[in-house]
This record gives C-alpha cells, structure tokens and sequence, in this order.
C-alpha cells in the first residue's frame, strides 16, 4: 500500500516536526527542532532539489501554516514570523521574511491563516488566542474562553468561523465575524485531554475546506465531526488508530481525510462513508499530515525530523474520486454567489463590497469568501437543513464544495436600503475613516467599550488646527465642512459598517451634534436628541448647516447655530446626502427598484437637489448608475456640479441642473477604462472632484479603503468618454466638452449666487476658444471642411474667428477662410442688434420721422427671428457652395444688386446723410486694426478680394431685409429671381453691415468691381452705411 | 573645457547638491497659498491637498517650514529600489535608468523630509547598495577605457564627477600614447615603403606632447 511513498527526507533534527502545504499546493514547508523551516517544491521533479532554508528561529519550529502567497511559523519561545513565498528568478520559488507577527510569551502551537490572508490566529499555551492582522501585523483580538493552553485552532474557509481545542479537551467555536468575536459553542471533553507543554503529546483540529464540520481527534482514537451551525457531532471515525492522534488533514475537496498518530499510522477516510480507506505504518511516532490542495499528495512527518510524502493516495483507478478539485466548470461563478451572499448577510460587506467592479478588470474582492475554497454562505441556513448522507451520493467530478452555492434569498426579503455617506470606511484595524473630503478626514479610533476617539485632520494647516476628542456617545456618521463637523449615532442595522462597537440600542434614542470649527463665537456646538425610533440614516453639512435624513423619513435641516429652520418628510429610501454651500443633494433608491436572485441587482435612484433652507427644490429626477452598479459616492465639484460615482468606475456630474427641464447626468471618467489603460490593479477611492480633476486615494494590493495615516492623494484628470479618445483629436475634444460643462457650470453658479465672473467668464471663454482653434487647425490639417466649419460655429469670441480665418487662409483653404468669415459677420451682426438694441431705440422717434425706411429697423431688431439672423447654418453653407462658387459669384452680384442700387442711389444718399446725422451715439465707422489677411499669401488674397466683393454686393442685396421684419427668406428668393445666392445671405442690421464692411473696404474699394454704390460717384458711396440704405429702399419696393 | 581648474578636479558633494536644486518635485502643501512668482517661472497655487511641483529648493524650504509634504519621486520607494538593485546586479547589466541627480535628490529628501518616505531605513540602505553596485560596475568600465570613446550610460552626475579626475587625465594620457604610437607606426611604414619619414608630423606631436607635461 506503501507503494507511492518516498522515502524518508530527513528534513529537520530529532523532535516535532510540522508540516504544511501552500494553498497552491506548489510548495511544501516543514518546521522541526533544529529551528529551521524548510521549502520544498511539491511536485516530484522537483521535490529533491534543496529546499530553501529560512533560519528566522532561534527556538524549535512548532506550527506552521501556509497560504497562498504566505507561511507562517511559530517557535518554542513563542515568536511567530510570517514569509512571503513568490516566484524567484528562473521560476523557481523565492521565499522572503515577511515581519514578526507576535511576540508570544510562550511557546505557539498552531497557526492558522484565515482564507483572505488578512488575518492569523495563533494558539500557544497561554489560555488566549491571539489574532493579529497580517496587514500590519497589529494585534486584532485576544480570544479569552479557554482554560489552560490552547493547543489548536482552525479557521472556517470563509473565515467566519473559528474552532480551538483546549488541552483540557474542551472544543470552542468562535464568530470571527463579530468585532469583538464571541465563541458560539463549547464543547467539553471532546479532544484528548493532554499535557501542556508537549507538542508531541498534542492534537489539532481541522476545518473542512467547504465549511461544513470540524474534525476533532477525540480520547478514544476516533475523530469526530463537528457539524457547522449546531455544533454537535455529526460523524465519527474511529476504530483504526491504537494510539494518539495527533493531527488530521482533509483533502481539498473535503471528501477525505486523512489522520495520524503516535501509533504511527496514517490513515486516510472516506469521509462520505465514514470507512477507513487505506493505511500505512511508519517506523515513528508521527506529527503532522497535510493534503495538496491541488493534488493527489499527501505529506506527513515524524517526531524524528523525517518528511514523508505520499502520491496518488487516493487509489483513482479503483473508483475513488480524486482528492483534490479537477477541472472546474466554472471558477468564478462561486466566488460571485458567495460575495452576493456576504453582501446581504455580512454587515461588514456592505460598502465593502459595493465598490468594486463585479465584472471584467479582475478586480475581485478581497473580503472573507473570495480566496476561500468555501461556499461562502456564512450562515449556512441551507447547509444545516441537508442530512449528512446528501453529499455522498456527490462523486462525479468530486466536489459537492462546488455545488451551486446561489443563497436562497428573496428580492423582497432584502434589508432595507442602505445608506451610506460619502467617504466613510469600514473598520480595519479598530480604525475607520466617517468622513473624508477636500477639507480633511473625520478618524474614529476604537478605544474601549465605552467611547472612541475622534480625530479631525484638515488638509490646510492654516484653516484649523487639528482636533482630537473623545467619543462617548459613540458616533457612526460623521459630515464634515469647512464650518464645522456633524456627528450623529445610529443603530446597527443603519449604519453601513460593521460593528458599531456595541452601538447604542435601536430603543435608545440617537444623538445628533454639531462642532463648529468658527472661533470667535463660543459655544456654538449644539447637539440633539432624536425622539426614540427616530434614527439617522445619512447626514450632510456645509457651510450654510446641516441636514439630517432620518429613519422615519424626515429630513431635518437646522442652521449652523443649531436653529431647525425646516422639516419635510420624504419617501424613506434615501441612500446619501451631501451638501456643499446652499446645495443639498439627495439620493434615494428608486421605487420598483429590485434586487434579483439572478446575481444582477439593478437599484435605481433618484436625486433630489435642494437648497439648505429647504426652501427651493432645484431639479429632480432620475440618477442614473451604471448597468448591475452601486452608487458609492456622492459629492459636488468644486464648480458646484453635484457628481455620483459608481461601483463601475464611472463619475457623473447633473449638468445644466439650474434649468431643471435640461438637467442631465454626463460621465466625465471612467477609472475601470483608466486603470485597464495604466495596466495597473488600482481602485480609485473616490474623495472630490475639483478643480476639473477627480482627487482620490489610490489603493493597491486589493485594498478598497485608503490606509491610516492618511495617503497622499492622487489627482486623475477628467475624461469624458467620447469616442476615439485614443487619438489626439479624440482627446482633444474630450477636453473640451469638459471645459465647456465646467465652464458653464461655474458661470451658472456665480450667477445664481450674484457673484462676479465676468473676467473668469472671459478667460474661460478664451482657454476653450484655444481648444477650438486646435481643433480647427487639425481639421484644416486633415482638409476636413466641413468639420473646421463645425467647430468655427462653436468658437465664442469674435476674435479667436479671426484666428481661425487666419489658420485656413495660412493652410490655404479659402472657401473655408471665407465661411469663417460669414459666421463672424453674422455673429457681430447679431451682437451689434443686440448692444444697439438701447439706442436705437431711444433715436427711434427722430429716425421714424427723418426717414420712413429707417424706422423699420429697430422693431426688426426687437422681434428678429433667431433663426433668419443666426441661421446660417453649415447647411446653407454647404449648398451655397455647391450651387456657385465663389469666382462664379464674384461675376454676378452686379446685375440685381447694382441695379438696385443704382435705381436708389439718389435717395440712399440724401437719406444716409440724415440718418448719420439722426443717431450721434453710433461709434465713427472705423476698420478694426486687425487684418486677417495680413499674412495671406499673394495669391490667396487676391482670391479674397474678388470673393469679398461679392460678399459686398451681396450684402447689398441681403441687408435689404432689414427694411421689412415680414417677408419671409423664401418669399424674397422668389421675387428677386434669378440671384438666387444673393436673397440667402445673411440678412444684416445696418450698423453691424457697417462695420463689417468697413473692415473689408481695405480690399473691396481697390477693386474696380467695388460696388455700383460707388460708381454712383457720391462721396458717401464709400461709406457702407449708404449701401445699407440702397437696400432698404430696395426692399421697399419688394414690399410694395 | 567649460569647467574650471578646481572643478577639472570634480565638484564637492554640496556643490552638486546645489546643482540639483531645480529639479522638480511634487509636494503636497499643507497651507493654502496662492501662485509664487519667481525667477524660474510661477509655481503653485498651492491648494491643499492638491499636489503641485516646485524646486527642489523651494520644497525643502516649506518642508523645514513645517508648511508642506513631500511625494517621495516614484524611483525614491523600497520596492522601486529593490528592483533597481536586482536589476543592477543581473549579469552584464547596463546601468539602470536614474535621474541624472539621484544621488543628490535622495540624499536631501533624507535630510529633511524622512517622515514623509515609506520605510525610509530601507531606501537609505537600497541607495546605499545600489550606489555601491553602480561604483563597482563604474570601475570595471573604467577598464575599457581606450582612446576614442567611453560609454556608460545613464550614468548620474554624481557618478560622472566620482570618475572625472582619473578620467579626465587617463584619457588625454591615452589619446597621446595612442597618436604616438599611430605616428611611430605610420612613420615604420613609410620607412619601409619610402624610406626617410616625414618628420613634422612627429614633431607636431612632440610639441603637444611637451606643452601637456610642462602643463
């Protein structure tokens, strides 16, 4: 039977020997009395070559565990040291001291690495288990209970369990998910009753890797399975050892297990048949024994330093299943259901698990049940129901650990939403973070069951010094603004994290208080007591006060002096609430809003934006989330933008929402896409959004929360997903929508507040007009027309269309120069309307009775047609030029437009002077210093100029509608026959027509194909403004 | 040579310190302070928490100030440096990638902003090996020096000043032996094909060759 076993590697001196398998089942570690502990490869290839050596320990190696990535020793002398196991150079294994992760007093018996690797219980034969973090290496818990030295201890495989055996045979479960864990069941004279002192005269107790029993070495040489949630005996196996058993294994997949003893047997169960299956004596007393979680190999070592290990144990061919899990049809669907499951039954899973992207970047959770073997389904209600011999009948592929493990749990059946507020943590380390914003962080450290202490860290020195106090009311939430800081205390089943440290009781009544941080007026904290049954569910405070959203769905909104200024009931199924200044935005879950059993939940939500004084209800509506995500974070930009970002790693902001009917969330990053880009496993932790970039901590290592101290923050530039941002027009663009929204957003704001921005407003203006100019230059560039056009219509400043002129004239596209030049024209036309709206109206009176044609303009001014004045749209301007170009043009205009302004011209010169005369307040008609083609090329210019001078005598033709509000442009093509171009041009105003002629008569008047206004021979025939008037009285005769 | 006669000798350690005063590094400031205008160009505003990049100087300055924090520059981290070292110490490796002024940034950052690096033991003693290894390696180069060339890369200031004085010399030393001896060759040459040899060439070299002992 012995067949397969190696012979004996004498690994270590005379004395105990312990042994262990990594997770992997890549590597074995032994322990032994030459205080020496040993890494084997496991496979059998490999397994002769030297081990590596770790020589940490000055005492004998006692214990031993070994995870994943981890091994952890412990020695007589009571030093327990953790080693990192990585892969070296060449593939081979590299093992490196990690830290010291206890100082015992005396000697540890056993170790056992909960499955997250975040944590170590350690027995020694002090009557207390110490669990340290392996983080940071910080002592978590001290577990009290047994009476004299314990001698082993276990984790459950989603490490929501842990069993220890006492060497006066009592067997203890604890609740590990507990922030002050309770042991749950005590069991007495169970485990052999044995002398403290002697790990050899000792035995340990194992978990099953899928969670169901305990096994547990019992005084008459059986072992018994304890059964999980009852803690009864569920199984023996007994009847083949003769001596002791000192420690048992169980394969992976929990099917067998296999025993060894002083008797020096090993000895391997079914456990399904409860038999002994196979046998082997050595030529020792024996130690430890311990399964490859991945294969068909077991090792075992003798109390003379002897490591043993076993292949092909399970005799395959003979109708056993395999030991170890084959192939897996489905790896990830256990780990998914199990962290739905936490989700829902783990308070400390909540936020925890909210935030991380289910699906795609393999950023997989690193809570309890993720690296486990186990089901995960910590209560195990299901399990509890199934009689023993249900998973016998399980042998195909070997595995009823995988069994579908979906909980039972019904979409109605759910908890109550579940609030949070924005930056708020979980507890780690008897640490958590209840507020974290740009004005600094609010830390609540766990000192003793009767309060905590609070720790307010500002990010600026010189705004407040830092507070420190002491919590006795025991507060859960925290808000934190630059005026002062808002604490309330809430049940347990409110609050979003675990363990309250013994919070008050959901009869007590619950505290509000407020800090303020002002110091010249004394006593300006305040503090409230809800009425009982009353409970914070979320609280938020600015500038302005505080707000608190409470459990019978009232929001209370008080002053920062601590007046109740309002009250208003709302639907209770709010999430968040955050304030910035007079801005209050509030979440709730949307109604019909269902959490499935399909694993998809989809929650929707609600936003409500509201001022402090609950006087205003800005805009509501829905808010909308990405597919199967959370909401995770709520805040308010910088500019005043309120922001939400999800567990898919997307930030929105509610644009617009000063309109409420235009009001619409835009993503402005996607952190999933930016760290799939950086090619690095980060979460973003979401702290602020300012100054245009999203601040947040930065946390590896699958960590999801920022550590203590406080890190240092990472900035991420907004990127608003538009297509093809891998380009740089892409990017460009991208960049500026997003100046654009936040622009507008702080133009909006300062608005509605009565603040100054003109200046702000005019720089802003400019930085996207040299985002656009860009833009324009790339597109001139590419030759793409059409797109330069586009973007010139987006350009704010009168300016920056002259730069934009001057780019296309400098890459020589000058139809596009001059269409550049039309949507400048129009647009001064429009601005001029506007800025001289005021005086034409106060001449309006003179002007009517001086010139009858004249007094139709102001009244066109007033009731001008968006459309008519500003509607030159790339439409029109595209079929312009398709129907003529500009040289073809260039030839025509002077049939209908001389005439016209011939048969007008003694009129147009009488009346030109007077009106001059009539209006003093229009400014001498001057060209603009600027020429946009001063650095045209000759031969483009002289294209200009013909081009400009149909623009002229176009104008001529088109200004004609300023006479005459009515007549559509339609109506006006059909009259004017065959200069069909000409009726479509822009209509104009006269001042505006004046300046921009002027600032072409540079070239129109060196041309003899100027005008037929100046072949009349008038001097003020060079004066634009009698153009204008030519054409009003044409229009005259149109109308007539 | 731009340098002076004292500096052919190489700068002292505080001197290259002061060169390294501009480099940039990224600090978070802990006071609210609006844009510093100086001769360089503005840097700033300076928001808390938002990290901005100044001078080296300016940063040390605020950190004895008590007035800011300093990120320690991604090179300047335990795991960043390990790797650095491995690196180095892989057979044939060439030097690794550093800022020309590592040495001097690091050495600064240690003086005054300790508290702000992780495990600020372990980078001292990583920049420790690491400069160790690098002097070794610049050692051994210095053994292929030859007439025409010596190529170490990314070699930091610090470093280039450690190798200038022996440098500097040996290779003018070199440069002359080896027109020496190219002349003495060519001349056996043309001895051979032509008989009596040019001699101004040879003298030419000879002047050089006196004026640079005399010097």
């Amino acid at each position: 039977m012995a067949h397969s076993i190696t012979g004996a590697r004498f690994a270590h001196a005379d004395g105990y020997t312990a042994v262990a398998f990594g997770r992997s089942g890549e590597f074995i570690c032994t322990g032994g009395s030459d205080s020496l502990v040993r890494v084997f490869q496991a496979s059998r290839a490999e397994r002769d070559q030297e081990a590596i050596t770790l020589e940490q320990h000055t005492d004998n190696v006692l214990s031993l565990a070994a995870s994943q990535s981890k091994v952890v020793s412990g020695d007589e002398e009571g030093m327990v040291y953790s080693f990192d196991v990585g892969e070296g150079a060449g593939g081979r294994l590299a093992v490196d001291a990690a830290g010291t992760v206890l100082r015992a007093a005396l000697p540890a018996r056993d170790i056992s690495i909960s499955s997250s690797e975040r944590q170590v219980a350690i027995a020694t034969d002090d009557d207390k288990i110490a669990v340290v973090s392996l983080l940071d290496m910080a002592p978590l818990h001290m577990l009290e209970g047994h009476r004299g030295s314990v001698n082993s201890v276990s984790y459950s495989p989603d490490s929501a369990f842990l069993a220890s055996t006492g060497c006066n045979g009592s067997v203890r479960v604890w609740d590990m998910r507990e922030s002050e864990p309770a042991c749950v069941s005590v069991t007495h004279k169970m485990a052999y009753v044995c002398e403290p002192g002697r790990s050899q005269s000792q035995s340990k107790a194992r978990w099953s890797p899928d969670g169901r029993f305990v096994a547990v070495p019992c005084g008459d040489h059986a072992v018994r399975l304890l059964e999980r949630g009852s803690w009864t005996v569920a199984a023996e196996l007994g009847g083949k050892h003769a001596k002791m058993i000192t420690h048992v294994a169980w394969s992976a997949n929990s099917k067998y297990l296999a025993s060894v003893g002083l008797d020096c047997q090993v000895v391997v169960w079914d456990v399904a048949a409860r038999a002994a299956i196979l046998s082997h004596t050595s030529a020792e007393p024996l130690c430890q024994v311990d399964w490859n979680p991945q294969a068909n190999m077991l090792a075992f070592t003798d109390c003379a330093g002897a490591l043993y290990v076993w292949d092909d144990v399970i005799p395959i061919e003979k109708g056993h299943a395999a030991p170890h899990k084959t192939a897996k049809p489905a790896p990830h669907a256990k780990p998914r259901a199990a962290e739905l499951a936490s989700e829902l039954f783990d308070d400390s899973a909540a936020v925890d698990n909210g935030g991380d992207g289910e699906g795609g970047d393999g950023m997989d959770v690193d809570g309890s049940d993720a690296g486990g073997d186990g089901d995960g389904d910590d209560d195990g209600a299901d399990d509890l129901g199934e009689a023993l011999d249900d998973f016998v009948v399980d042998d195909d592929d070997g595995g009823y650990a995988e069994r579908p493990a979906a909980p039972q749990w019904i979409p109605g059946g759910g908890p109550q939403t579940r609030a949070f507020q924005p930056g708020a943590t979980p507890w780690s380390n008897g640490r958590r973070y209840m507020a974290f914003n740009m004005v600094g962080s609010v830390a609540l450290i766990a000192q003793d069951a009767t309060h905590n202490s609070v720790e307010i860290e500002f990010y600026d020195k010189s705004l407040y010094r830092d507070l420190h106090f002491s919590d006795t009311f025991k507060f859960a939430l925290a808000a934190l603004s630059d005026a002062g800081c808002l604490f309330a205390t809430t049940t347990k089943e409110l609050a979003n994290d675990q363990a309250l440290r013994s919070g008050p009781d959901a009869d007590e009544p619950s505290v509000v208080s407020y800090r303020s941080f002002a110091s010249w007026a004394a006593n300006s904290d305040w503090i409230f007591k809800l009425p009982p049954k009353e409970h914070p569910r979320c609280i938020a405070a600015s500038s302005h006060g505080a707000a608190v959203v409470t459990s019978l769905g009232m929001l209370r909104l008080l002053t920062c002096g601590g007046v109740q200024r309002h009250i208003e009931s709302l639907p209770n199924r709010a999430v968040t609430c955050v304030a910035r200044a007079d801005l209050l935005l509030l979440v709730f879950e949307a109604l019909g809003s269902a959490r499935s059993t399909a694993g998809a939940r989809a929650i929707e939500y609600e936003h409500v934006l509201m001022t402090m004084d609950g006087q205003t209800r800005i805009a509501a509506g829905a808010c909308p989330v990405s597919p199967s995500a959370e909401l995770v974070w709520a805040g308010f930009s910088e500019e005043g933008h309120p922001a939400t970002y999800d567990s898919k790693g997307i930030l929105r902001v509610l644009h617009r929402y000063w309109t409420a009917r235009d009001a619409a969330w835009v993503p402005v990053l996607d952190t999933l896409r930016l760290s799939r880009e950086r090619n690095r496993r980060e979460y973003f932790w979401p702290v602020a959004l300012s100054a245009r970039q999203f601040i947040v901590a930065g946390c590896r290592d699958k960590m999801r929360h920022p550590p203590f101290p406080r890190p240092i923050l990472d900035e991420l530039d907004l990127d608003i997903p538009l297509l093809a941002t891998d380009t740089h027009v892409g990017q460009q663009e991208a960049k500026c929508l997003a100046m654009r929204l936040f622009c507008e957003q702080e133009h909006a704001e300062a608005a509605r507040t009565g603040g100054d921005h003109a200046a702000a407003q005019a720089r802003d203006d400019l930085e996207q007009d040299k985002l656009l100019l860009r833009l324009i230059q790339l597109a001139c560039k590419a030759d793409k027309m059409q797109r330069a056009v586009d973007l010139a219509h987006m350009i704010k400043l009168e300016r920056s269309l002259d730069a934009a002129v001057k780019i296309a004239v400098h890459q020589k596209l000058t139809a596009l120069a001059e269409r550049i030049m039309r949507i400048r024209d129009s647009r001064s036309a429009e601005d001029d309307s506007e800025a001289d709206a005021g005086s034409e109206l106060e001449s309006e009176d003179e002007a009517a009775h001086v010139v009858a044609p004249d007094a139709h303009r102001p009244r066109r001014n007033r009731n001008r047609p968006p459309t008519v004045t500003y509607g030159r749209g790339p439409g029109s301007g595209a079929a312009d030029d398709a129907g003529e170009g500009p040289d073809a043009e260039s030839t025509s205009p002077p049939a209908p437009g001389g005439m016209v302004a011939t048969a007008a011209a003694a009129a147009a010169a009488a009346s030109g002077e007077d009106r001059l005369v009539s209006r003093p307040p229009r400014p001498p008609v001057a060209p603009k210093p600027f020429n946009p083609f001063g650095v045209a090329a000759p031969s483009t210019s002289m294209e200009i100029h013909r081009s400009d001078s149909f623009f002229n005598a176009a104008d001529q033709i088109g200004s004609e509608s300023s006479a005459a509000a009515s007549p559509a442009p339609a109506k006006r093509l059909s009259s004017s026959g065959d200069a069909a171009s000409a009726p479509r041009k822009q209509p104009k105003t006269g001042p505006a027509r004046d300046r921009a002629q002027a600032k072409m008569s540079a070239f129109v008047f060196k041309k003899p194909s100027a005008p037929p206004a100046a072949a009349s021979g008038d001097d003020d025939a060079a004066n634009g403004s009698v153009n204008g008037d030519g054409a009003n009285s044409d229009d005259d005769a149109v109308g007539a | 040579m731009a340098t002076s006669e004292a500096q052919q000798e190489g700068f002292t350690m505080p001197e290259l310190e002061y060169l390294a005063q501009c480099e940039d590094v990224t600090i978070v400031p802990l006071h609210r302070m609006e844009r510093l205008e100086l001769v360089r160009g503005a840097v700033g505003p300076f928001r808390p928490p938002q990290k901005t990049q100044v001078p080296l100087w300016l940063a040390v300055m605020l950190k004895r100030a008590n007035r800011c924090r300093i990120v320690a520059p991604a090179w300047l981290g335990a795991d960043h440096l390990r790797a650095l070292c491995r690196e180095e110490d892989a057979p044939d490796a060439l030097f690794t990638r550093l800022p020309p002024h590592y040495l001097e940034i690091a050495h600064a950052l240690l003086a005054v902003a300790e508290d702000d690096l992780a495990d600020a033991q372990a980078v001292r003693r990583l920049l420790q090996d690491l400069r160790e290894t690098r002097q070794t390696k610049t050692r051994e180069g210095l053994k292929l020096l030859n007439s025409l060339q010596l190529q170490m890369d990314n070699l930091s200031a610090a470093e280039i000043n450690e190798i200038r004085p022996l440098f500097g010399r040996s290779f003018d030393m070199l440069r002359r032996l080896d027109a020496l001896a190219a002349t003495a060759a060519d001349r056996a040459h043309r001895g051979s094909q032509l008989g009596p040899a040019d001699d101004s060439q040879y003298a030419d070299d000879a002047d050089d060759d006196d004026f640079a002992y005399a010097r």
